[in-house]
């Protein structure tokens, strides 16, 4: 059974991983066809150095998202909470379509240049699909459980824990992968008011129409944000059990 | 025991009023089943739900063993209610054992004793715990989720259940095996159930009292066979049904209308014997018994007279079906149209004779109650 399970787990794992496996190889195919692998090979120690700092920044950005997103999202959900909820969903849509270049320039408005308008902007931008998937999750768990939780005596807060988060989890996975994808890649704009990353290879690039080193900076973003998705819908899986469905 | 007094519920919306409780006063005595019937929207979940505070009610009381359901701490009330929900409703999330524990888990039990608890409850519903503890409700049937959905109810062992239409999602012939598991369990458990159904077949048989609902208001509270045969208007005499009678047959035991003083004779005896014991009681038939008093077989006046070639009953008679005391009239009659024939014999609980059962005696005791009330 256990073999079964391991072998079952396997294959899983290639198929979650297999997009960014493939796109890693079509990069390295152009890299290769542009003829740019030694321009890779030259700034392989920058773009290590850089895509560490830029994971760094990211997850500044998105740890704290992740946290206030599901607050936000559980709060907006509870019952007492519902008349106000709606219109706040919809400020967060519309929210959600500020470009992103917009988000940094404005954050940088109030914070000026560095590393904090950088974090600020990049949890503005991962907030939204988690509070928004949070939200949807819990507002449409079958209305049939939470009284079946209640019936049974739960307080609101055990009908939360016990019945409404695991039926949101889904939902709330996916707000987290959308999440620290858009995190991942509205990161490189970081450069443009003073921050590291990845965008540092990719604007200096472009400023001196260098390929190469636009595309040391371009595909590691890429890759980055592919690997983040992938670890974050390897981490639901673990989480979930299999006859629960997604 | 479950007093309801004076109980309404007015749902506004649209600035439309439903009663979906109107003025409904009962009372449910303890280790009593009590089924809520009517047609859809009459009301029945609604009064379910006021009973564990799931819906608030407009006016009236509600009290349980005495106690007003005001006076309660509402999560401590409803940990003391089984609650049967209607479409079952077990967490797919959590494994059977997790479902079935939850109320235990809120009691805080220990840990020893909620798994024991969890296998035992399993037992009970009449599923395997081994196989079934560790599985999920969506590995599960229809009909063994409905059985878990019983299960996770009486866990906590609460004296009160409320079910609403907890057999209503198996097919009819699973219905009629669980309904007949829960009967048993409910003879050793003796809760205080009120059971929501739709159906009146389900509610003769599993009801000591029938709550019979109509828009809000209780038509009629009344036994089963006083519901059928003594409908109090023409909506109740409508909702059971033309066949109101036939349904009263299952619940009238054979015992109950049997004849006792029927002439039975051994299958060694002669036919001289038996022609002339019918003939000294006025009968048209005997039932032939074996050696340890079991009916086997019957003779009647007529073949007999008409000169059988045999010396002892046992090659004269004609094989019989019986039917035992402890069977209702509805299994009598039908074994009666199978067999062509309109008596039986009746057995005790040893299989031995003991008096007969005809149509005659069936229409008499069905008819007992118009005459006492004429
Ligand atoms: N939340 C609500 N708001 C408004 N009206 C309601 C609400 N809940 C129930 N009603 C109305 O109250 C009446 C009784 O509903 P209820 O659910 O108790 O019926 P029921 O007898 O259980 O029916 P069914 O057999 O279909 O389950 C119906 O007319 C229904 O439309
Ligand atoms: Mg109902």
């Amino acid at each position: 059974m256990s073999s079964s399970a391991l072998r079952s787990g396997l294959v899983k794992l290639l198929q979650e991983s297999l997009p960014l496996l493939l796109t890693a190889l079509v990069c390295w195919f152009i890299v290769v066809a542009t003829g740019n692998e030694e321009a890779f090979a030259d700034h392989w120690e920058d773009i290590t150095y850089l895509a560490r700092e830029h994971v760094v920044i990211t997850l500044q950005g998105f740890l704290p998202a992740a946290v206030a997103g599901l607050a936000l999202g559980v709060l907006l959900s509870r019952p007492r909470l519902r008349r106000v909820a709606e219109p706040v969903i919809q400020l967060l849509n519309i929210g959600n379509t500020i470009p992103s270049l917009a988000v940094i320039a404005l954050s940088m408005t109030v914070l000026g240049l560095g590393t904090p308008p950088v974090v600020l902007a990049l949890c503005l931008v991962a907030l939204l699909p988690i509070v928004r998937n949070t939200y949807v999750g819990l507002t449409t768990v079958p209305p049939d459980f939470l009284e079946a939780g209640a019936g049974m005596g739960m307080l609101p807060r055990q009908v939360l824990v016990q019945v409404e988060l695991p039926w949101a989890f889904p939902a709330i996975m996916a707000g987290l992968r959308t999440g620290i994808s858009l995190a991942v890649g509205t990161a490189p704009l970081a450069f443009l008011i003073g921050g590291g990353g990845l965008g540092q290879l990719i604007f200096s690039g472009i400023a001196v129409y260098e390929f190469g080193t636009i595309l040391s900076g371009a595909i590691p973003v890429i890759l980055l944000a592919l690997l983040a998705d992938l670890l974050i819908g390897l981490l639901a899986q673990l989480l979930t059990h299999p006859h629960t469905g997604t | 025991m479950i007093d309801i007094e004076n109980l309404s519920k007015v749902f506004s919306s649209n600035n439309r009023d439903t009663f979906a409780a109107d003025r409904v006063s009962m009372r449910i005595a303890a280790g009593e089943t009590c089924v809520l019937l009517g047609p859809s929207g009459c009301g029945k979940t609604t009064i379910l739900k006021m009973l564990n505070g799931l819906i608030p009610r407009t006016s009236g009381t509600i009290r349980i063993n005495g106690r007003d359901l005001d006076d309660f701490d509402i999560a401590e009330l409803r940990r003391s209610i089984g609650y049967v929900v209607q479409q079952i409703c077990l967490f797919p999330h959590m494994t059977i054992e997790q479902n079935v524990s939850i109320v235990p888990r809120l009691l805080k039990w220990d840990k020893a004793r909620t798994r024991r608890r969890a296998a035992e409850v399993l037992a009970t519903v009449g599923l395997e715990p081994g196989h079934f503890l560790h599985r999920y409700p969506a590995e599960l049937s229809g009909g063994q989720q409905q059985r878990v959905g019983v299960a996770r109810a009486i866990a906590a062992d609460p004296p009160v259940l409320i079910m609403d239409e907890p057999f209503g999602a198996v097919d009819p012939i699973n219905r009629e095996s669980i309904q007949d598991e829960f009967l048993a369990m409910q003879q050793r458990l003796r809760k205080t159930i009120v059971f929501v159904s739709h159906d009146i077949d389900e509610a003769v048989k599993m009801a000591d009292k029938i709550a019979l609902f109509r828009a809000g208001r209780l038509e009629q509270f009344a036994a089963p066979d006083e519901l059928l045969a003594h409908p109090a208007s023409d909506f109740v005499a409508d909702f059971v049904g033309k066949d109101r009678e036939l349904k009263r047959l299952a619940l009238i035991r054979v015992g109950s209308a049997r004849v006792a003083d029927a002439p039975a004779l051994s299958q060694d005896r002669t036919v001289e014997e038996a022609l002339a014991l019918m003939n000294a009681q006025g009968r048209e038939h005997l039932t032939v018994l074996d050696g340890a008093g079991r009916p086997v077989g019957y003779v009647t006046q007529a073949r007999l007279s008409a000169g059988v070639p045999a010396a002892t009953l046992e090659s004269a008679m004609t094989p019989a079906t019986s039917v035992s005391l402890d069977d209702n009239l509805r299994t009598a009659v039908s074994n009666m149209f199978r067999g062509d024939i309109g008596w039986l014999p009746c057995t005790d609980g040893e299989g031995r004779f003991d008096g007969e059962i005809s149509q005659a005696a069936i229409t008499h005791r069905l008819g007992q109650t118009y005459r006492e009330r004429r």
